[in-house]
């Protein structure tokens, strides 16, 4: 209570509030209005985008794309279900396998901290590659066409555990972590009492990234998944996309073969996807920016 | 119709043909076996096996097929269908591994480089198959023809499709039986011609467009005339102006090295050659003058608009054209519109043409001999490749002749292209719009088409691969001057010209001509 | 205020040098640590180190009848033809300028939302710009370049028709003026970034103790003061360690920025050809393993490189601060 009271107080004054608020009402049109735009042509009739390209006032309206793609609602409804369990299940391992690791790392009296943060550093810039990377996966993991081939990729991602590493630097105080240790807890429960509690912005932020990179992953999926039961959303609509810019990029072969220029989705339908694609994403952010409000985890522990 | 023809053919072929007969009839109960190879192939490998064993004998295996098509639907409910015919047949089955086009060449490329294990897979010129060759990809398939594949032999439209697919002479993939080459031409919407009596057998090159452009610009308003893509050539040049043809890389899909295809000595000439600078410099002036007099479209640069769709909104009147027999049709079933067009070029079967579609065996097939009977299947069984391409009667199609079939919109097979991609496209039933004898006049135009003094011949790049990758990024950069849209195409091209020299043009230019010689001494008799 | 934090056990660590057997002690006495650490260290090895093989390809002649196990050695021929290029200095001097550019452009610009929004007075109005700003970030690439030659589309494109012609101006043909392009392409690149990368400096903000700020305003402290003292110092080791890790990745090009939206117009390259586009470019005309995976290889060495300098170079002025 007493904190809210004391904020109201220390507030920027009423001029730099409207400033503030009048750049970013622009900077916000510049986000919006594209995705507006978007979406607008999703719904746009072929023709007019042909005459007039986009506009946010087409000419001629048609709701064509939706019916293409839903037309076969079966396919996107198993699309959907494996991006979101996908999603959710590589989310969570995801964030709670990175704060083990970023963890001792942020202490400064854990010995191995140099050896294990260069070890995680290393693999952000060297990698084999996909194709010794396919061979591990398909021939030593036997990861073919399984729902961990695509989880697998994505859950340590060395620069996120490394941000992580630094807010707990910064926002755990050794005094705290010492003060627990002399009244006898262990390290594990230190993590889950102490650590995890007040480190809840950076996890909320951690989990968004790995959300976002689970949700948009469609490479994993083209990799090492077979069966169309367990393709993912954007694996799905990234493969119309690649299709469009393939033909694109080979008009010559596609004089050749008039049959690739034959159902290609024209621009209408490759927005309704990005607008499919994107729809959950939107839904669940502010699931997450409640924990980006200031102050509120602290007064949440010392409470 | 054609059924009926083929059987018999290949009934009167021998007893190699056994195979094919009965299964292009009623799937006769006496499954036969693969010709052992005795009379017919009397000139195969001596050295071969000729082990062909009964169907019952030969040992359960299955064969995956790595192709390239948009996965549907039902393809397990058609694997199936195809499983129990080909276990009946040779004890075989099938797992179908349709790859879709824009992912096929990083994933088979990928599977290739891993070593995984495939059995027939589609390749193509366009498709680096030179390459994947050179890399050992692939087997050497003359003595398993020989051997397992004699009714491929015999349904093969034309000859010349077993001289494309070489490597250091030897065969490394079977094309896929359809149109051999294609021509070019200009086509235009016939009202059109009537309305402004369009002599268009008088339209033999870009030039001879400009007063129709004038007069069409004139009077309808709503057209493009020349529409055009930022490609770094228009297709109609070398064809209509010269007897030069490509040969050799093309960087970013330019032709860069040409040879005179009615010349006795194959000489390699470069687009710094001064007379293949004096076409492209009139040719890019030409289209200059079209840009700036506003019969090109403006946004030819980046255009991405598909131009079948303008074309269904009539605002295409011409258009160049890749050309076959049923070419105008084709466009008809697209679009509505009827089509006429004007050949301007005389179809030559090139290596890169004639390997346009083929399926070759991996290099880590378990049973090549098996992947070639299922290929032998696959060239002359129509009910084999009906039910691949068009999927199953009643399920996915209907029919409604011998061999015309109406297909079932949204049945969940059928819809991806695959005609052209697998074995023996003669053998497919028509589709509605299709004429009659559209196999026939193909045969017919295989038979016609002239052979390309170096069809079989295939560069190898090992070389100059970092002189290539130099001049990939100069054309990428100049790509735009063919289109008309940027000023001064002359001096660009002297440009472009001078920077392609300095990053070692030539050198590809004796390497590739060094090996047309080398080619061409080991194939004079 | 925060450099108090500064640890008291700095020593400890220091200490851990004077015999390999205090090292083992004190490792064993943190064995939980490494408890904790491990199942994404074994992660790390499946995922990362196990496929590290790979690196080989850029040494290799790769055929497929050996594999890339047993293919021959070809030394450094793979790397020839990223140094034999006449375009060389052009994409890396490309490829080099737009990451440092992006980089500082978007570490500002992030930096000064993330306190701009925290400093608003309208908590709703905040959440709502925050949800709009990272809207961007879910485009593809693709669609970007959809959208943005929706702008500059030579005829019907917005800026020619709304903004040029009102104005008296002739149409402009964007795709063919490289002169524009190393602002649009910062710009896009901004758009598109700033707002999420504004999240990460926001939940540092959000995790500021409020008692300094309640501190500082008995202080009497100004708004901006504050921002000064308390706010900036209090981000500035996440600022620091972005910043190095963001110097691995100079060498580096978003493909989609470069290659879809200028739509891989020619006439563009001066301005848009980084490393990645070229290296996309020839090895869709060549397709060579090797070749990729050396010029991939190069990247990241450098990258190394750099890291391991901007590290040292942060470690010589505060220790605590640096990777390690």
């Amino acid at each position: 209570m007493e904190v809210r009271v004391s904020r109201r107080e220390n507030r920027i004054s009423p001029l730099s509030n409207v400033l503030l608020n009048t750049l970013f009402v622009l900077f916000s049109l510049a986000c919006v209005l594209p995705v507006l735009l978007v979406i607008i042509v999703s719904f746009t009739h072929n023709d007019s985008l042909i005459d007039n390209g986009y506009s946010f006032f087409p000419s001629r309206w048609s709701s064509v794309a939706y019916d293409t793609l839903f037309e076969d609602f079966n396919t996107i409804a198993s699309a959907y279900r494996v991006s979101i369990g996908i999603t959710v299940g590589g989310t969570l391992a995801s964030v709670l396998l990175m704060a083990l690791y970023a963890y001792p790392l942020s202490r400064r009296d854990y010995p191995l901290r140099t050896f294990f943060t260069f070890f995680l550093f290393f693999t952000m810039l060297f990698n084999g590659g996909m194709v010794s990377r396919y061979i591990v996966y398909t021939q030593m993991l036997s990861l073919k066409d399984s729902y961990l081939a695509l989880i697998l990729p994505l859950l340590i991602a060395p620069f996120n555990v490394i941000i992580m590493r630094t807010f707990f630097q910064t926002t755990i105080h050794p005094a705290l972590i010492e003060s627990a240790r002399i009244d006898g807890a262990g390290e594990m429960l230190i993590f889950i009492r102490i650590v995890l509690p007040l480190s809840l912005p950076v996890m909320a932020t951690m989990a968004l990234f790995s959300t976002i990179a689970y949700w948009n992953d469609w490479f994993n999926a083209l990799l090492y998944i077979d069966t169309e039961a367990k393709y993912p959303m954007q694996f799905l609509m990234m493969r119309v996309l690649n299709d469009v810019q393939y033909v694109r990029d080979n008009m010559s072969l596609s004089l050749q073969n008039p049959e690739l220029l034959r159902n290609l989705p024209n621009e209408s339908l490759q927005m309704a996807l990005a607008v499919i694609g994107m729809g959950p994403i939107l839904i669940v952010y502010p699931f997450f920016q409640k924990y980006f409000v200031k102050g509120l985890t602290v007064g949440a522990v010392k409470g | 119709m054609k059924r009926h023809t083929t059987a018999m053919l290949a009934m009167v072929i021998g007893l190699s043909a056994a195979l094919t007969a009965c299964s292009s009839g009623e799937k006769n109960a006496n499954s036969s076996s693969p010709a052992p190879s005795s009379s017919s192939s009397g000139t195969a490998a001596p050295s071969s096996p000729a082990a062909s064993p009964e169907a019952s004998k030969l040992e359960p295996y299955n064969v995956s097929i790595v192709y390239y098509g948009k996965p549907q639907k039902d393809d397990a409910v058609v694997q199936e269908e195809l499983n129990k015919y080909l276990q009946d047949k040779i004890n075989t089955t099938v797992t179908l591994q349709p790859i879709a086009p824009s992912d096929y060449k990083k994933k088979t490329e990928l599977m290739m480089n891993t070593g995984e294990k495939m059995d027939l897979v589609f390749t193509a010129s366009w498709l680096d198959f030179a390459a994947n060759v050179t890399k050992g990809a692939f087997l050497e398939l003359d003595s398993l023809l020989d051997q397992y594949g004699q009714g491929i032999k015999d349904s093969l439209s034309s000859p010349l499709y077993l001289e494309a697919p070489r490597f250091q002479g030897k065969l490394y993939a079977i094309p896929t039986d359809k149109e051999i080459t294609q021509g070019k031409a200009f086509t235009f919407r016939q009202d059109i011609v009537d309305k402004y009596n369009i002599p268009i057998d008088q339209i033999n090159k870009m030039e001879d467009l400009e007063p129709y452009f004038a007069t069409i610009k004139e009077a309808e308003p709503g057209m493009i005339n020349n529409y055009m893509t930022a490609s770094p050539l228009s297709f109609m040049e070398y064809e209509t102006k010269s007897n030069y043809r490509p040969i050799g890389p093309t960087p970013e899909k330019m032709p860069t090295f040409f040879v005179d295809y009615k010349s006795q000595d194959m000489k390699v000439k470069t687009v710094i050659d001064q007379d293949i600078v004096d076409l492209n410099k009139a040719d890019a002036e030409m289209f200059r003058s079209y840009y700036e007099k506003g019969y090109t479209n403006a946004d030819v640069a980046t255009t991405t608009t598909n131009v079948a769709d303008l074309r269904k909104q009539g605002k295409i009147w011409m258009q160049t054209t890749v050309w076959k027999p049923g070419a105008d049709i084709e466009m008809k079933i697209a679009d509505g519109y009827d089509w006429v067009s004007h050949v301007v070029e005389e179809p030559i079967v090139t290596t890169d043409l004639a390997t346009g579609s083929m399926l070759s065996i991996s290099r880590t097939s378990k049973n090549p001999e098996r992947a070639m009977m299922v290929l032998n299947i696959l060239h002359t069984d129509p009910y084999v490749i009906n039910l691949l391409v068009n999927g199953i009667e009643n399920k996915h199609y209907t029919k409604i002749s011998d061999n015309r079939i109406e297909p079932i919109a949204d049945s969940g097979y059928g819809d991806t292209a695959l005609f052209w991609v697998l074995g023996n496209q003669f053998l497919n039933y028509l589709k509605p719009g299709q004429p009659d004898d559209l196999y026939d006049s193909w045969k017919q135009f295989n038979r016609d088409a002239t052979r390309f003094p170096l069809l079989g011949f295939t560069f190898d790049d090992s070389n100059v691969k970092d002189i290539i990758a130099e001049l990939t990024t100069i054309v990428g950069e100049y790509k735009v001057i063919g289109t008309g849209a940027v000023p001064n195409a002359s001096k660009l091209i002297d440009e472009r010209n001078a920077k392609l020299k300095s990053a070692g043009i030539e050198k590809v230019r004796d390497e590739l001509q060094s090996q047309i010689d080398a080619w061409l001494q080991q194939n004079k008799n | 205020m925060r450099d108090a934090s500064v640890s008291p056990r700095r020593d400890a660590r220091i200490g851990t040098r004077t015999g390999s057997r205090k090292l083992w002690r004190e490792i064993w006495k943190s064995r939980f640590l490494t408890l904790m650490i491990l199942p994404a260290a074994v992660l790390l090895v499946l995922h990362n180190y196990l496929p590290m093989f790979g690196l080989f390809i850029a040494f290799k002649k790769i055929n497929y009848i050996d594999g890339i196990l047993h293919s021959p050695w070809s030394g450094f021929d793979n790397f020839k033809f990223l140094f034999n290029t006449g375009s060389m200095w052009r994409i890396v001097r490309n490829t080099v300028s737009y990451s440092l550019v992006f980089m500082t452009l978007n570490l500002v610009l992030s930096v000064a939302i993330a306190i701009a929004l925290s400093e608003l007075r309208g908590k709703l109005a905040a959440k709502s710009y925050q949800t709009f700003f990272v809207m961007p970030n879910f485009l593809s690439m693709v669609v970007v370049s959809y959208l943005v030659y929706a702008f500059l589309h030579p005829t019907i494109g917005f800026i020619n028709t709304s903004v040029l012609q009102p104005l008296g101006h002739g149409p402009i043909s964007w795709y063919m003026d490289k002169t524009y392009w190393p602002f649009i392409l910062t710009f896009v690149n901004a758009w598109k970034g700033v707002g999420i990368g504004a999240v990460i400096y926001i939940a540092a903000i959000a995790g500021i103790d409020p008692e300094y700020y309640e501190a500082a305003v008995i202080d009497g402290a100004s708004k901006w003061r504050q921002i000064i003292h308390i706010t900036l110092p209090t981000i500035r080791p996440i600022i620091i360690i972005m910043t190095i890790l963001n110097m691995g990745h100079i060498f580096n090009s978003d493909f989609g920025l470069f290659y879809q939206v200028p739509m891989n117009s020619g006439m563009l390259y001066p301005v848009t050809d980084t490393v990645d586009t070229y290296v996309y470019r020839v090895m869709t005309q060549l397709n060579d393993i090797g070749r990729s995976s050396a010029a991939a290889m190069v990247q990241s060495v450098l990258g190394f490189v750099l890291v391991m300098l901007t590290n040292g170079a942060v470690r010589k002025i505060d220790r605590e601060q640096a990777l390690f």
